[in-house]
């Protein structure tokens, strides 16, 4: 038995972690892979900008870089909510035709980051959800809830 | 930093590094063929190829090392003067600096095609030093070996040599192995290694040397020779005692060697064989005697004809030189090349002058802040003074970027070169104004362009030799390549001598293709600039070199993205020329600030003629959306609806039309408020915004607030296509 559990621990050892940012749209939870994140802030003034894309919120000046700010519930197809509460902009950045672009999504409110088993992460069930499955990598369980990750890929 | 971004980090810079040393190759190769006497460039060409073979070898680009092995073996013939340079010589090895740089670009990664042209060029060298098919590199020492037998009166010299490297080894881009194959074919070597500086295994940084040898070697080699091996290391570095200079002592060996006194025999015994050789060799004792007085300066008499020979050609190498530099200014790379710079990544420099226009930003809105709220006249100047000090950090920060373009102009005579092989033409190519600069990113973007532009010159412009005489032409024709400044812009101008443009066949062309119609007169320009209509230069075009479907639309295309201008002049029988007019720099532009409801655009003030204000009753009754502008109507663009603004606020009393020109056609923008003009730093928009034109940007102001950098041309396109359809 004591064996046993050294060799468990040893396997932990090795098991593959991988740092998530949890974050709540409409109460759901969500998380994306921390590597991708640049930084959160709130309150920041969005610049309408003639659309180019109807998820497209406008453009914020980030410390004079100017990012494109996206209306997440829309680009992940979820309803539209009146009295959504979203002032929080979520600043990541991706390489989009071997450039590193930044796009800042908006959300409700956040959990922070937490480091989880890569084989915690499950296949995605079938939700019946107002989302569109394409964004989903996997689920992980994390405090009672069930968070939905992101597949930054495609939000990008 | 790991292993992997630690080897990806200096393949990037060896990258690098190398390409540049390609264009310097090529441009020494070029003057080489032109003045095959000149030997300052032979000695450059040796060395790129001696330098590149090394260090090629050490990033893992073995293909790169085995070509430039070869080649490098075909110039030490034409240094020795046992080959003279032949244009199929030059051909071979810029084909090899083509198939370097491809390697490079795809860091060894070949296509089918690329390796056959590849395999082709490594055979033809091959061939060329007349090696056989199989084992070359044991053949080359045989070979080698043999003629040193004929030529050389062998003299066997001992040489003792103690190497310590710089700790910083590696990054030098030097390869300790290959000192010892180098010595290896020199003669016989029997190598001590010192590993007292090697420190405990955790403290080891895999990216310090801290090995030492010392070498006792024979060799029937020249003592230069020996010393040729240690290029690339520091004096300090190497120390090579020759004993020819002294017999062997104990005495010298126990001081200078720290090895000796633990393998006294051994050494014993290889300088034992060394004085047998020594004995072999009789005759050339006897010069070595004489030797010893001069060592340092000539070896031997025959050596020192040579000596006196080179510098001979040295000299008049190098007033060849000065005299080229005044004629045409080629030479500028080599004085170039002398500034004292440092490497910096362009990322690098986007970041500062990013940070920069922050502060100057911030500047505008403390200032703001004061004239509204605080009113303090110390605190005002203070500001004035901080905004002027911003201002000229910018300044400084932008022209960082700035690059000459000389690095172009250098590409276009490689290009011209092959063009003038391949279509049987002669040319002189002339760059004047190369040290002109511009920013790094519009010198990456106009290469195409301008490659483009002088290969129609030589296809179309320049004749060919028989023709040129028939027309009372000088047989030569000439392609300049001028620069300069003017204004906030930078003008590149190519012209030729050729035939030039005829402008019945223009319009003929444009007849046939529905562009302009037969009863109508038209200007010069109005058929010149039909050569930039989409689908017109391609079908004037169809040879091998100009017309693979890129046309001349696709240049202009460029240079308008460039936020520059392109015209085209000709003189039908005497030539054509072709000018492109450029911003300085891509992140800054002159322009108005307007407002359209709370939205805040910039209308970049070369578009712009004038400005005036306009009722709105006046607007609302024009239907046709036309106004009257000095005894004409001129369309008008509302940008409210152009953009589909959907505001509550209310619509104004009265309107300001800005009036832009685009191609000599004026329109109104119907904007509601005119600022000011400003110095706006572009910023781009990100991918997402790709797929539109007409906002070329955003910029941030004073307050923090952005405002959107409007693309005139695009939006007047957009509108008027809009419109036809």
């Amino acid at each position: 038995m004591r064996e046993q559990n050294t060799m468990q621990a040893k396997q932990d050892a090795k098991v593959p972690t991988k740092k998530l940012l949890f974050f709540w749209i409409d109460n759901k939870l969500f998380a994306v892979r921390a590597t991708y994140i640049v930084e959160i802030l709130d309150n920041i003034e969005v610049y309408p900008v003639p659309e180019p894309y109807d998820y497209v919120e406008g453009l914020v000046n980030l410390r004079g870089e100017i990012v494109t700010a996206i209306n997440t519930r829309k680009r992940l197809s979820m309803p539209e909510k009146e009295e959504a509460n979203t002032s929080i902009l979520l600043f990541m950045e991706y390489s989009v035709n071997n450039k590193i672009e930044k796009l800042a999504f908006y959300i409700d409110s956040f959990l922070g980051v937490r480091e989880v088993k890569q084989k915690d992460i499950k296949a995605v069930p079938d939700f019946g959800e107002n989302i569109d499955p394409d964004f989903v990598q996997g689920v992980v369980k994390i405090e009672d809830d069930f968070a939905k990750v992101l597949n930054v890929s495609k939000l990008f | 930093m790991n292993m992997d971004e630690f080897k990806e980090q200096y393949q990037y810079k060896f990258i690098e590094d190398t390409k540049e040393l390609m264009q310097q190759l090529e441009e020494y190769l070029i003057q080489f063929e032109k003045k095959p006497e000149d030997s300052t460039a032979i000695e450059e060409i040796f060395r790129f190829m001696h330098t590149l073979k090394g260090s090629a070898g050490m990033f893992g680009f073995s293909r790169i090392e085995e070509l430039s092995h070869l080649l490098e073996s075909v110039f030490v013939e034409i240094k020795n003067g046992e080959r003279t340079v032949d244009r199929s010589i030059i051909d071979l090895t810029l084909n090899g600096v083509d198939i370097v740089r491809n390697i490079l670009d795809q860091k060894g990664e070949l296509s089918s095609e690329q390796v056959e042209s590849y395999n082709a060029a490594v055979k033809q060298s091959k061939s060329l030093l007349n090696y056989p098919e199989e084992g070359p590199r044991e053949t080359e020492v045989e070979q080698k070996s043999e003629s040193n037998e004929e030529q050389k009166s062998s003299a066997s010299r001992f040489v003792f040599i103690a190497i310590h490297p710089d700790s910083q080894l590696f990054n030098r881009g030097i390869r300790a192995k290959n000192v010892f194959n180098e010595l290896k074919d020199l003669g016989n070597i029997y190598t001590f290694l010192i590993p007292d500086e090697v420190p405990g295994i955790e403290e080891i940084k895999f990216d310090r040397f801290y090995l030492k040898w010392e070498i006792f070697m024979l060799s029937e080699e020249e003592y230069d020779d020996i010393e040729e091996v240690f290029l690339f290391f520091e004096e300090e570095e190497v120390t090579i005692h020759d004993f020819a200079k002294a017999p062997v002592s104990k005495e010298f060996l126990s001081n200078n060697c720290s090895v000796y006194a633990d393998n006294e025999t051994a050494i014993d015994n290889f300088i034992n064989g060394g004085a047998e050789l020594r004995e072999r060799a009789e005759e050339p004792s006897k010069m070595e005697e004489t030797k010893e007085i001069s060592e340092q300066t000539v070896e031997t008499k025959e050596k020192d004809e040579e000596v006196s020979v080179d510098t001979q050609t040295e000299k008049t190498a190098s007033e060849q030189k000065s005299q080229e530099q005044t004629a045409n200014g080629t030479q500028t790379s080599a004085s170039q090349k002398q500034e004292d710079s440092i490497r910096v990544s362009a990322n690098k420099l986007d970041e500062l002058v990013n940070l920069v226009s922050e502060l100057v930003t911030l500047n505008s809105r403390l200032i703001l802040h004061n004239q509204e709220n605080i009113q303090d006249e110390t605190l005002e100047k203070s500001l004035e003074s901080l905004s002027r000090l911003s201002k000229s950090f910018r300044e400084n920060a932008l022209d960082l970027r700035m690059m000459p373009i000389h690095g172009l102009t250098a590409k276009f005579r490689r290009l011209l070169r092959d063009l003038a092989g391949k279509m049987e033409k002669e040319v002189d190519f002339i760059p004047e104004g190369t040290e002109t600069k511009l920013d790094k990113s519009i010198i990456e973007r106009i290469e195409d362009p301008l490659m483009h532009v002088i290969r129609n010159a030589m296809d179309h412009g320049i004749e060919k030799p028989e023709e040129r005489l028939k027309n009372n032409k000088p047989r030569k024709g000439v392609i300049y390549f001028y620069a300069f400044y003017s204004g906030g812009n930078v003008f590149i101008q190519v012209r030729d001598d050729g035939k030039g443009i005829d402008t019945d066949y223009l319009r003929r062309k444009g007849i046939e293709k529905g562009y302009i119609s037969e009863d109508e007169h038209y200007s010069d320009k109005t058929l010149y600039d039909l050569i930039f209509k989409p689908g017109f230069s391609t079908a004037l075009s169809l040879s091998e070199v100009s017309g693979r479907g890129v046309g001349m639309d696709v240049v202009k295309k460029s240079i308008t993205e460039l936020r520059g201008d392109i015209e085209i002049d000709s003189e039908n029988g005497l030539g054509t020329s072709i000018t492109l007019k450029l911003p300085l720099t891509l992140s800054i532009i002159d322009a108005l600030l307007v407002k359209v409801m709370h939205w805040n655009f910039f209308i970049p003030v070369s578009n712009i003629i004038s400005t005036f204000a306009l009722n709105s009753s006046d607007l609302s009754q024009k239907t046709e959306m036309q106004v009257e502008y000095q005894n004409q109507l001129i369309p008008l663009i509302d940008l409210v609806d152009f953009f589909n603004i959907q505001t509550e606020d209310k619509e104004p009393d009265s309107y300001k039309i800005v009036v832009v020109d685009i191609e000599s056609k004026q329109y109104g923008l119907i904007v509601h408020k005119i600022e000011e003009q400003y110095q706006a730093v572009i910023k781009p928009l990100g991918y997402l915004h790709h797929e539109q034109e007409y906002l070329s940007g955003a910029s941030i102001l004073g307050n923090g607030s952005l405002a959107l950098i409007l693309n005139i041309k695009a939006l007047v396109r957009m509108k008027t296509s809009a419109v036809n359809a």
